[in-house]
């Protein structure tokens, strides 16, 4: 399978994997393995004094992942700027998962804002994902601003409805000049490998992984998912028929005596 | 003197920021900014804390 390439770095899975809301580091850590990811997200949080040091981050890096800061919790341009800095400070990255989501209730990505935002970052010298709307006008706007990728949703964060957004995904990665990665939304491995097979460079998933009722094998099958995706769509799908009528794929010259 | 840590007063004799990190016990993957300017690692011994300084201090989380 080709590789993916974004920022230069090349990725030998398609599978980037978020971590929040495992039950353990130690299943979150295994589920990282078993997706066989090499993108990983974390996130930041203020410290609070007298807190005891945790491990997490032991858990996470490996010799071949890439950690990928989020801004989560900003709520417009500014603050993105700022968590961004405090990111590549705390992480030593220029990687950075733009997302600004002001609304608590469907925390979808305010587009004014994010556009703002990678504008900046860019010039900073980060290496930009953002998560963003499935508008294909507005994901032609972040690559033109020097976005690494775009990460349209496929629904709303941590809400496993899949694909809601299918017909504009297929515009973004149709128009798209630079790794479209779906984002959000991803419940289920089916709906990874229908991304995947639409053409999208790469899946994040976290949710549906974390909170399966065994996140190891499920993070084992979405990998399988993404993968197979991918293949289905470097092999080339066949085109779906316009009318209801069947195509015969076995020759139709009898072969047991008639009338 | 009297610091703001993520917006909690704190009694503190560190002078620079790199002795307010030692003594809060900071992780190793950290970041520091004071009066919501990003103070780069390179220069938290350089960096004077002044009474009333409102740092803002974050480290990893989980998250998606």
């Amino acid at each position: 399978m080709e590789k993916l390439v974004i920022a230069g770095r090349e990725f030998g899975s398609r599978l980037f994997l978020g971590t929040g809301k495992f039950s353990s580091h130690t299943l979150m850590q295994q589920a990282i393995e078993a997706s066989r990811t090499e993108m990983v997200t974390v996130a930041m949080k203020r410290i609070e004094l007298g807190d005891s040091d945790d491990d997490m981050l032991q858990h996470i890096l490996g010799p071949n992942i890439t950690l990928l800061p989020n801004t989560s919790g900003v709520r417009n341009a500014e603050e993105a700027v700022f968590a961004a800095q405090m990111a590549r400070e705390a992480f030593g990255t220029p990687w950075l998962k733009l997302e600004i989501h002001p609304d608590p209730r469907y925390l979808l990505p305010d587009s004014v804002e994010t556009l703002k935002a990678t504008e900046q970052l860019v010039k900073m010298g980060f290496i930009v994902l953002p998560y963003c709307q499935a508008d294909p006008t507005l994901c032609k706007r972040l690559e033109e601003a020097g976005a690494a990728a775009v990460m349209p949703l496929g629904a709303p964060i941590g809400s496993n409805k899949g694909l809601r957004t299918r017909d504009f995904l297929g515009i973004i990665i149709e128009q798209a000049g630079v790794p479209v990665v779906v984002d959000a939304g991803i419940g289920a491995p089916s709906h990874a490998a229908e991304a995947m097979e639409m053409g999208a460079s790469a899946c994040l998933v976290n949710t549906a992984i974390a909170v399966a009722g065994d996140p190891v094998a499920m993070a084992e099958a979405f990998a399988r998912a993404v993968e197979a995706g991918r293949m289905a769509y470097e092999a080339g799908l066949g085109t779906v028929a316009e009318h209801f009528e069947a195509e015969a794929s076995s020759p139709l010259t009898a072969f047991l005596d008639q009338e | 003197m009297t610091i703001y840590v993520n917006n909690k007063a704190l009694q503190t004799s560190a002078s620079d920021v790199a002795a307010l990190a030692a003594e809060i016990g900071l992780p190793a993957m950290a970041a520091i900014a004071v009066n919501n300017r990003v103070v780069p690692r390179t220069e938290w011994a350089a960096h004077t804390l002044n009474e009333g300084d409102k740092l803002t201090v974050i480290r990893v989380a989980c998250g998606g």
